[in-house]
């Protein structure tokens, strides 16, 4: 019996089409810690080096962490590795929602995406059955579209991670999106996903996941939860327009999102949901965590959003791209992200020429986040997070933004009651070099 | 003696809840075998904790047929008895909120019993959509809130 972990993986070949479970000994990985650290390993064991991004040769690696799908605050996370620039480091998309926890309930740790597929196809796991089918009928749907459609198809609870019209004409500021919502578009993983022709990986899953001391555990989370919720976070870098909200997805419905009090919908384990963003005075921005009253978000700016998201584009890069097109200040952007998602800018836009945005993290968690880095407020907290601390949060399932809020004795004494073997603080932070080394940022 | 106060319009659907109380009762984290179950509606992104809110004229109770369910005079939990429970699965029938269900796993009825008067989902939840409350201050906020409008129209200030 494995602790933390499923002890397993899947392994994928879409050019002949076969899936195989094979075994992922725990303390085999065990210096990789999970998430993006056990994506990075499995990539760096599964394929050759100087392997071109758009070949079949090229694997696209989903990975859960011990910790994911456990109470640890804001802990739902997964990472997506690939090379999808030639002769640059490792792209990671870290994302949340619940297709992470819900891989981990189906009983696989990771996912390993080989080989290229000559139609469409999904990827549908229900509990350890496994099963390729055709996504003929999907191809060049939207994402909400797209998850209503596989659920019918599959299970009214499954969950979706798919990519858009932006992702299948291997844009490189497509997105991979999980759950109709939570957007992650760094550096072209959507746009090997598209290259590779796997519109979707469907979960459903009705396991558990047991962990080594749990009451050591759940201690620690409850230290975590009730420090996350007095903390004050500080945004970094660039002044804000206006009060912004850390929220995830807001109400498809656009009628809803007229008027007052729009309603937001939150990654799973989510504790900074009604923490918000108000540019004080002092030229400092600080988020309040808002237990007692919803704050207001600004509806014409997520609906904007959401419908970038919905085409699988990663909102922050492809404005950035559309800038230069924008002459008249009336033209609708959303209209001009459709074109752009189904390549009417052409070939300047693929991934190869265009390696997307690399920003804190890589992360959009649902797109509206628009603070390039955040800290915990106080004295000696001016440099943002370290990157090789940062890397080990995100390796142990956390959400990168609130990544901050852990320090390596934590996550080292999180990881060691969950899994059940001995972690130090230096064993942590080591790890997090290395993984920050071998890129993905 | 205290009861579970759920306010859906500040559930985030972080699911927490249903976490931890698969792990209080079932040693694992397990949304499907959790007494509380968070209902999702994506496209309008709602969501509401719903769990057992122990009936004072519980259906579950009058209708056991082997008396497996009763009152625990301390926490007014009604409580299945799995060792006097035949398993027939009245109780999941009569209930009108559709709380009490089946673990396939664990072979037995699952039920709210507001573990034993320190409920974990109220402890866990960040955004305070579940709240553990006296009986005798429920809804107090709520007529509190009701009152501040009221206010509002007799003497024009919140």
């Amino acid at each position: 019996m494995t602790f933390g972990w499923c002890g397993q993986f899947l392994r994928v070949n879409l050019t002949s089409g076969d899936l195989r479970t094979e075994q992922l000994p725990p303390d085999e990985i065990k210096d990789y810690i999970g998430a993006r650290g056990l994506a990075t390993y499995l990539y760096g064991r599964e394929v050759p080096a100087e392997v071109e991004p758009c070949s079949a040769e090229n694997a696209l690696i989903f990975a859960t962490s011990p910790l994911t799908g456990t109470l640890l605050p804001n802990g739902g996370h997964y990472s997506v590795v690939t090379r999808a620039v030639p002769c640059a480091s490792l792209s990671c998309a870290n994302l949340g929602g619940s297709w992470g926890p819900q891989l981990k309930y189906a009983g696989f740790d990771a996912i390993v995406v080989q080989g290229k597929s000559s139609k469409p196809v999904y990827l549908w796991i229900s509990d350890g059955t496994t099963e390729l089918r055709d996504a003929e009928h999907l191809w060049g749907k939207n994402v909400r579209e797209c998850n209503d459609v596989l659920r019918a198809e599959t299970d009214k609870a499954a969950h979706v991670c798919c990519i858009g019209p932006a992702g299948e004409n291997r844009l490189g500021m497509a997105a991979m999106v999980g759950d109709s919502a939570f957007a992650s578009g760094v550096e072209g993983v959507a746009a090997v996903a598209g290259d590779k022709n796997l519109k979707a990986i469907v979960v459903r899953g009705t396991k558990g996941i047991r962990l080594a001391r749990a009451a050591e555990f759940l201690e620690i989370t409850q230290r975590l939860r009730n420090r996350s919720a007095a903390t004050l976070l500080r945004a970094k870098g660039s002044r804000l327009q206006g009060p912004v909200l850390l929220v995830t997805s807001v109400a498809e419905d656009t009628e809803a999102l007229s008027g007052d009090g729009v309603r937001p919908r939150n990654c799973f384990g989510c504790t900074a949901a009604f923490s918000s963003f108000t540019d004080e005075l002092t030229g400092e921005t600080i988020a309040r965590f808002r237990k007692e009253s919803l704050p207001q978000v600004n509806a014409a700016q997520l609906r904007e959003q959401s419908a970038f998201v919905d085409l699988g584009l990663d909102p922050v890069s492809a404005k950035v791209f559309l800038t230069p097109f924008k002459h008249d200040k009336k033209q609708d952007e959303v209209e001009l992200a459709g074109k752009l998602a189904r390549g009417g800018f052409g070939d300047k836009t693929e991934a190869e020429s265009n390696p997307g945005r690399v920003g804190h993290s890589g992360c959009v968690v649902g797109g509206y986040v628009l603070v390039p880095s955040i800290v915990a407020a106080g004295p000696g907290n001016d440099s943002g997070p370290d990157a090789s601390l940062l890397a080990a949060a995100e390796s142990a399932g956390c959400c990168p933004f609130a990544a901050t809020l852990m320090k390596a004795p934590e996550i080292a004494s999180l990881l060691s009651a969950a899994t059940g073997m001995y972690y130090s603080p230096e064993d942590v932070l080591r790890a997090g070099r290395r993984i920050s080394a071998a890129g993905g940022k | 003696m205290e009861v579970l106060l759920i306010t859906p319009e500040k559930c985030t659907n972080c699911q927490a809840c249903e976490l931890a109380c698969s792990f209080a009762h079932e040693e694992e984290f397990n949304p499907v075998r959790s007494r509380v179950s968070v209902m999702i509606w994506d496209h309008q992104a709602h969501s509401v904790p719903i769990m057992c809110l122990q009936c004072e004229e519980a259906a579950c109770l009058a209708a056991c047929p082997a008396k497996a369910i009763s009152e625990d005079p301390l926490t007014g939990a009604r409580l299945v008895n799995n060792t006097k429970c035949i398993k027939c699965r009245m109780c999941m029938n009569v209930c009108p909120f559709g709380c009490t269900s089946y673990d396939t796993t664990g072979r037995k009825i699952m039920k709210c019993d507001l573990c034993d008067g320190d409920p974990q989902c109220a402890k866990v939840c960040p955004s305070g959509a579940i709240t553990c409350v006296d009986r005798t201050s429920v809804n107090v906020s709520r007529r509190i809130q009701a009152a501040l409008k009221l206010k509002a129209i007799m003497w024009g200030t919140l």
